[in-house]
């Protein structure tokens, strides 16, 4: 291909810009200038997430008085509180029990199914795909339906028990299994979304390491834990992160099944916090809770960036 | 329309060691100016200077005696190709072109007249509704260049724009670039650390380190008559060879001029070892061992490896530099202390 | 060999089936329910399949649930979250992706912020500000929030950092101002990352439950979801109309369904790229 010898004559004439209006040329000025451009997006992270922190942080040494809405302070007061408080090592161990499942079976149903689904067939695919729909819907959605079908009078899960010939369940409504029950939800909840980032992280395991395996006669078993696993985990390390910081502040389901349940037998931190705030008013001791949630987050985010990127990443 | 940098200075934000200093350059209206030299000579902080796409930190910058070192990069009657094309993926080959005119005051007609003049000229009028994505590299690099023309820029500049292709469509596009120069008329600013491209397309060369101009002349007068050691080592394939003298003085010839037999006025001896033989060709190249070092010989002649003989140079093939490097026309006569790199 | 993998191919059938029913069952069981008559609804044991198909609980359910006034507050408030997010992010994200400025190291550990801090622990605080600003039940409390986003300004910065400098550089040689490289050349180059962002918060914000019963006082602003979750808990459980319940929960949950159906993908990518860093 060579430049076109045609006589396409090619105008000389010099171009000038056109005139921009006043406020054109304001908004264009400003466009340069990067804080402005960040403005809008610090200052609602400092007002509402920033700000909020010490305000908090304030507020769990204060009563806060509801008719003259002035905080009093009271020192160490709320901590106390809560160090001696029942109700809050019950709802602590909850929460740490709910966590130590939550993830422990999470995640391993999420690497089963992550590697069972991962054949990229049709069925595989679409059951990858029906799996995630309860990952985008509402949890007022899908506690309503898992509240029908735990219906302890007439849900159908107690039917099928009852036709496996095992006792009905009061499911959310007893002391019991009420813990249980929102465990089930959650995950089945959150299985889909779980198996999805599996499969993906399995995806980005390049191929050439497995052909290599299969020339070292590697069995199947020892190909999964001493390939897959290992460089599965940052994916897992991920997934492991997001879901104990999840755990630590479930609220919805609670809020939406059991509302913390008999003698608060499902009872997590995020629901204490609400009902201390909101339901007992007790604003100071909410807050003194809030400072502990927001503790235990965040010592794993610190875990996560410390370690993140160092050990668990291979490439 | 010359182009003039007047004391430029540049300081990038972060750092304290200016990339350039006092620099001063002068691109004649309508030369194809090459600036020429290793990566990090500050060539292409030169040319984006001029583009306005880097603030200069001091100095001035005029575009046809006008002050242009505040003006905005568009307002500048410039126009830039880029080493990756940069043509906006996003846009059909009409639509790259057609989008920077709409900024400017011109008529919609006005516009497609100019439109369809490049395309044709450029020979994309067939492929003026494809994206980006589906043209080959050469075909991109011809849209960039298109899209240059579309407005009638009173200076090219171009930042190694041939380095993404091969090299059998580079050396073709070296020679419709100099086409475009004869054709269009206007000045031509490129950048390039590829001395072919410089010597086969400039008609000023500027030779550039460490953010200093070294030499600026034709490609000729770069070729025969490097002005100090950096451009005689850097100009040729390969370089000169440089020996430094007992006096501190330098002399220095091409592989080319070296010769088994006395030449008549033959006034410079060297006895060395052959290391390696090369075979390029059309000739060979040497890597002779001469005690203090290793020169480079480059000849026709087939001469073994290992054998150890005398060469000459004559005279007029010599260049002398004095003790700071820079050419002098006084012949040295002195021993030979050993082989010179400039870059050592 | 051969046999062993027939096996194989009969327990992966089996597995397969189980996760089916697993992850459908319980949706076909609130769409027949919401069916059913109340009185089959609750028959036990239950029916599989109506005896007779009744579509009066969805019109139930719609006045029960207040449709009407909750969905405008639905629409209202996320569409207006989606849209501020967005027009907030983009700059933010180039600005950071793009520029060097004084303070950008502190600043964008800023924006990152509220990928470390839950709302769980913060909503107090932010509950008594709104109640001494008197914004308590009202749209700008639900909005502004929503403005800032940690995740879709560190996601388009990602994408922002791929764009070449030099496609940009041409565009202002071009002539066009810092709008038009904005307008006119990243955010064309950077449009799917931009529609997975704006997804994202809309599923996000639809679906929020939190933030609207923990953070509202009474019922002005509130959304869907609280209301389709009222029709069930303002009744005693024994009293509760499943099939009404089951009819709004199905509403509820239509244009989700519809979205997710239409883009499953970008939707699965977009949830889960969204996490992993």
């Amino acid at each position: 291909m060579s430049m076109n010898d045609t006589t396409a004559t090619l105008s000389r004439e010099r171009l000038e810009l056109k005139e921009r209006s006043w406020f054109y040329k304001a908004l264009n000025t400003a466009l340069k200038c990067p804080y402005v451009l960040i403005a809008p997006a610090i200052i609602v992270a400092l007002w509402m997430v920033i700000y909020p922190i010490f305000f908090g942080l304030y507020a769990s040494f204060t009563k806060w008085d509801m008719f003259t809405k002035s905080f009093t302070w009271v020192g160490l007061a709320n901590y106390k509180f809560l160090l001696v408080s029942e109700d809050f090592w019950k709802t602590m161990g909850n929460t740490l029990l709910y966590m130590v499942v939550f993830v422990l079976a999470g995640i391993s149903l999420n690497v089963l199914l992550g590697v069972f689904l991962n054949k990229n067939k049709p069925a595989h695919n679409l059951i990858q795909t029906i799996m995630f729909t309860p990952h985008i819907i509402s949890f007022v959605s899908v506690a309503l339906i898992w509240l029908w079908l735990m219906q302890p009078a007439n849900g159908i899960l107690n039917y099928v028990l009852n036709i496996l010939g095992l006792k009905s369940s009061y499911w959310y409504r007893s002391a019991d299994s009420s813990l249980l029950s929102i465990l089930i939800v959650a995950l089945w909840k959150g299985m889909g979304y779980g198996v999805l980032v599996v499969i993906s992280g399995l995806r980005s395991i390049p191929q050439y390491v497995y052909e290599a395996a299969r020339l070292d006669k590697s069995s199947k078993p020892n190909t999964f834990f001493k390939i897959t696993l290992p460089l599965l985990s940052p994916t897992l390390f991920f997934l492991i992160v997001t879901s104990v910081v999840s755990s630590f502040c479930t609220y919805d389901v609670v809020a939406l099944m059991t509302k913390g349940g008999t003698d608060n037998s499902s009872n997590l931190l995020a629901y204490y916090i609400y009902q201390q705030g909101f339901l007992f008013g007790h604003f100071g001791r909410a807050m003194a809770a809030s400072m502990i949630l927001l503790v235990m987050t965040s010592v794993i985010s610190f875990l996560n960036f410390k370690f993140a990127g160092k050990e668990v990443h291979y490439q | 329309m010359a182009i003039i940098l007047e004391g430029v200075k540049k300081i990038y934000p972060g750092t304290t060691e200016p990339v350039m200093e006092d620099f001063n350059l002068t691109i004649k209206d309508g030369s194809f100016t090459v600036l020429l030299g290793p990566s990090g000579c500050g060539k292409t902080t030169a040319l984006r200077m001029i583009a306005g796409l880097e603030e200069v930190t001091a100095g001035k910058i005029y575009i046809d005696g006008a002050d242009v070192t505040t003006v905005d990069p568009g307002a500048r009657n410039i126009a830039m190709v880029f080493q990756n094309y940069a043509i906006y993926p996003h846009m059909t080959v009409r639509g790259n072109i057609e989008f920077g005119l709409k900024n400017y005051k011109i008529t919609k007609a006005k516009i497609q007249e100019r439109v369809n003049g490049v395309l044709a000229q450029t020979g994309l009028t067939d492929l003026a509704g494809r994206m980006p994505a589906q043209l080959s590299g050469g075909q991109r690099q011809r849209v960039a260049l298109a899209r240059a023309m579309s407005k009638s820029p009173m200076a090219f500049l171009m930042d190694e724009p041939l380095s993404n292709l091969d090299a059998k469509l580079r050396s073709q596009m070296r020679s419709e670039l100099i086409q475009l120069f004869d054709a269009l008329g206007v000045t031509f600013i490129y950048v390039t650390h590829d001395q072919t491209e410089a010597l086969t397309m400039a008609t000023d060369i500027v030779v550039m380190y460490e953010g200093r101009i070294m030499q600026q002349g034709t490609p000729q007068e770069v070729y025969e008559n490097p002005a100090n050691i950096f451009v005689a080592q850097f100009i040729g394939d390969p370089g000169m060879n440089v020996l430094k003298l007992k006096n501190e003085a330098f002399v220095g010839f091409k592989p080319r001029a070296l010769r088994l037999v006395r030449p008549a006025n033959g006034d410079f001896e060297i006895a060395g070892q052959i290391l390696t033989r090369e075979f390029l060709g059309h000739e060979y190249m040497y890597t002779i061992d001469v005690g203090c070092g290793r020169i480079v010989l480059r000849t026709g002649q087939m001469i073994d490896a290992g054998t150890t003989h005398t060469f000459y140079a004559d005279a007029a093939d010599l260049c002398y530099f004095d003790k700071n490097q820079n050419r002098t026309f006084e012949p040295q006569q002195a021993k030979v202390v050993q082989v010179f790199h400039v870059d050592e | 060999m051969k046999k062993e993998s027939i096996l194989g191919k009969i327990v992966e059938c089996v597995f397969l089936a189980f996760l089916f029913l697993l992850f459908v069952f319980p949706f076909y069981w609130m769409l027949i329910t919401s069916l059913k008559t109340t009185l089959e609804a609750v028959q036990f044991p239950p029916t599989l399949w109506p005896s007779k198909l009744i579509f009066a609980n969805y019109a139930d359910a719609w006045k029960a649930a207040g449709f009407v006034k909750y969905g405008k507050n639905t629409i209202i408030i996320t569409f207006a979250a989606v849209a501020l997010q967005l027009i907030a992010s983009v700059p933010a994200a180039f600005a950071f992706a793009r520029m060097n400025f004084r303070g950008k190291k502190l600043f964008f550990t800023i924006i990152l912020s509220d990928m470390m801090i839950p709302i769980q622990a913060i909503f107090i605080p932010i509950f008594l500000m709104y109640s001494r600003l008197g914004w308590l039940n009202t749209y700008r409390s639900m909005i502004i929030p929503f403005i800032y986003s940690g995740y879709s300004i560190f996601f388009m910065h990602n994408a922002f950092m791929q764009v070449s400098n030099e496609v940009l550089e041409a565009a202002r040689l071009d002539g066009s101002s810092e709008l038009a490289v904005m307008f006119k050349v990243i955010m064309p180059m950077i449009k799917p990352v931009i529609i997975t962002l704006a997804l994202l918060c809309f599923v996000r914000r639809w679906n929020d439950y939190f933030w609207n019963t923990v953070l509202t006082t009474n019922d002005t602003v509130r959304t869907l979801p609280i209301a389709i979750n009222a029709i069930t808990e303002a009744k005693d459980e024994l009293l509760r109309r499943w099939d009404v319940s089951m009819a709004g929960n199905v509403m509820l949950m239509a244009p989700l369904l519809i979205l997710y159906t239409v883009a499953s993908k970008r939707i699965k990518s977009a949830f889960v790229y969204s996490g992993i860093k």
